[in-house]
């Protein structure tokens, strides 16, 4: 039986299990796939994932209703997965890289790969670029939020998503070549 | 999320839509281990809920204990026969003209003169005693010869067994019929008929200063419970470097540099609790409406620590959450010291956090209300000195801190506090007093030193429970 999210937010106030269980099974497969992104390891993803459905069920009184309820899990999701990766970015802290030239001036398309050969292209960046590039590219943020939340420049934010471009159309072009000589040699 | 800034090339604008509405199922045991860590948290505020009420509970048994033990007593002492009926008079009505107290086992008879009661059985064999004191009585009609109606107990002493015991007040007996046949319970054999002279025009105006004296000192014990809010507050920008040690913690073999110039900020919060105290009191009246109160408390507060990172030592099998109660305690820097720093996660802790407090309060009251009951309103400061606390951790992955008063605590030995409370009592057995007393209490120095990164001024509402006893 699918509940409204209304129902859901009022049953996990009130702790209601069923509901929990509910909540969880409605919103779960969105979620999962951005904790993927954001990691290097399924294991990782399955951790952001187990404490991000926490923090919502321990916040959810806290809920307001100016955003919507998958929204708002979706935050709470992309900053569990921060703090999961800040530490590794402390370790390898993010400097300016130098301007990177574009590997190719023409753009890239990305029709040919699958969901899953995509999430790899994204878990093969170094940590920070992946990050800038999750939060900049698919999640929309500026670069100057994305500075302000990781506590970096946002000339480093830049540079960091510049790299990450350069890397994803390098192995994106190579795929690419490489699926063109499979089907010359057929 | 305000939306991506514009796309230089079409690049970003690919992955953002081939990512778009994708799902994916998790595996099962992501659901189990959610419900489980639901289930245990659910398991910790009711254990939390369940010791609050255990305090609350004591205290209502305390109360329970005292009151059941009045009236056992009073019942035993409190039921005669009057016409061949069973009179309960721990509830004596309004008096009017007389008084008395039923000591001898036997019948007496009685005539009705002018509102006093005579002994009429001057030839029964047990009425010696009775009529020497009806002689006694005799004066104290001549005395009251043209009393007012409305009575009231002057203290009155009679001599049995060599010690002076105080009468009782019971019923009037005025309303019976003359040569009414008044019969004593077995079970109230040695008491004695005593006919009260009725002073009340002399005592209306000496009754308020006979209360007071009759409340000259007192001591007891009180047991508490109620609220802990630590007020916690912390303004500085807390990082991993400054909440531990800023000289110990070096990750050997990461990135130093690192640490240093981009060190993790910690959201560190302490939320508010209970507390349960232990007292002995004493105190004496100033007045006729003032009273002060002093004593010694030991108290023990409960509040609950969050942090979001944890630090991971050789020195250590737990991990040891970052806090900045831990900054010089050398326990913990040790264990966080060059060369044995693993690593450090961001991680949701809960920590249970307990102080220990004895206290000295003193306080003044001001008696509203002064009969059996009475209540009075008190206020006062108590200099709390601090024992220590302990941080515990009840899943035991983390490292439980024990933290003592001295240079290493970042809470003062001692701080002060201002109490503000209404006190109920109940008088019972002459000497005994309830108490029951609805309290404030705040903070009027912080508990933390300055050199603290943060701050606590706990307060906290309570009741507490007590019996005390009346020196006289």
């Amino acid at each position: 039986m699918a509940f409204s999210d209304e129902e859901l937010i009022k049953e996990c106030v009130k702790g209601t299990a069923k509901y929990q269980k509910a909540l969880y099974e409605k919103y779960s497969a969105k979620m999962y796939p951005i904790a993927l992104r954001y990691s290097k390891m399924q294991q990782e993803a399955e951790d952001i994932l187990q404490e991000a459905f926490i923090k919502v069920f321990k916040n959810i009184e806290n809920f307001r209703q100016d955003s919507s309820l998958p929204y708002w899990i979706k935050r709470i999701v992309i900053n569990t997965a921060l703090n999961h990766q800040r530490s590794k970015l402390y370790l390898y802290p993010m400097v300016d890289v130098s301007d990177l030239k574009s590997n190719s001036a023409k753009e890239v398309t990305l029709s040919s790969f699958s969901y899953q050969e995509l999430l790899d292209l994204i878990k093969r960046l170094p940590s920070g670029c992946q990050v800038i590039f999750n939060l900049y590219a698919i999640e929309g943020y500026k670069h100057h939020e994305i500075a302000t939340m990781l506590e970096i420049s946002e000339g480093t934010s830049k540079s960091q998503y510049a790299r990450a471009k350069s890397l994803l159309r390098g192995w994106v072009e190579e795929n690419n070549r490489i699926n063109y000589e499979r089907a010359g040699e057929i | 999320m305000s939306g991506p800034e514009k796309f230089d090339d079409e690049f970003g604008k690919e992955w953002r839509e081939a990512f778009d509405d994708f799902s994916q199922t998790p595996p099962p045991a992501v659901w189990e281990n959610i419900d489980r860590e639901l289930t245990y948290r659910k398991m910790i505020y009711y254990k939390k809920s369940a010791r609050l009420f255990q305090y609350l509970s004591a205290a209502i048994l305390l109360l329970v204990g005292f009151l059941s033990i009045y009236i056992i007593f009073l019942n035993s002492n409190n039921q005669l026969l009057q016409n061949n009926r069973l009179i309960d008079i721990s509830h004596p009505k309004p008096l009017t003209e007389s008084i008395f107290k039923l000591d001898t086992l036997g019948n007496y008879f009685f005539k009705k003169q002018g509102g006093f009661f005579v002994s009429d059985n001057s030839e029964n064999s047990t009425s010696n005693s009775f009529k020497s004191k009806a002689q006694i009585d005799e004066k104290s009609k001549i005395d009251n010869g043209n009393s007012v109606s409305g009575l009231v107990v002057p203290p009155i002493y009679t001599k049995a067994n060599s010690a002076l015991v105080k009468l009782e007040l019971l019923e009037d007996l005025s309303p019976l019929p003359p040569n009414a046949n008044i019969t004593i319970a077995a079970n109230f054999e040695n008491h004695e008929i005593w006919r009260v002279a009725d002073y009340s025009y002399l005592m209306k105006k000496s009754k308020s200063k006979t209360n007071s004296e009759k409340r000259v000192m007192w001591a007891g014990i009180d047991l508490g419970s109620g609220s802990f809010d630590p007020n916690y507050q912390s303004s500085a920008v807390t990082t991993i470097n400054n909440s531990i040690s800023p000289n110990s913690l070096q990750f050997s073999g990461a990135r130093t540099d690192a640490i240093e110039s981009q060190s993790p900020q910690i959201e560190e919060s302490m939320s508010a609790g209970s507390t349960v105290s232990l007292g002995l009191n004493f105190g004496f009246h100033l007045s006729e409406k003032w009273s002060l109160s002093s004593g010694i408390r030991y108290n023990l507060s409960q509040a609950t620590n969050n942090t979001n990172v944890v630090v991971q030592s050789t020195k250590v099998q737990e991990a040891i959450p970052a806090s900045q109660e831990f900054k010089n305690i050398n326990q913990v820097n040790n264990a966080v010291s060059s060369n044995s720093v693993v690593k450090y996660d961001f991680q949701d802790v809960e920590l249970s956090n307990e102080f220990q407090f004895a206290s000295l309060p003193i306080s003044a009251g001001y008696l509203i209300y002064n009969k059996k009951f009475s209540v009075e309103l008190n206020a006062g400061v108590a200099a709390n000195f601090y024992l220590g606390n302990k941080l515990t951790d009840s899943s035991n992955e983390f490292a439980d801190v024990s933290i003592g008063p001295g240079g290493q605590s970042a809470y003062k030995e001692v701080s002060f506090s201002g109490l503000a409370g209404i006190e109920l009592g109940y008088l019972f057995l002459d000497r005994f007093e309830v108490i029951v007393q609805p309290n404030y209490q705040q903070s009027l120095n912080a508990l933390t030193k300055e050199s603290a990164e943060f701050e606590a001024s706990p307060s906290g509402f309570g009741v507490s429970t007590g019996l005390r006893y009346r020196f006289k």
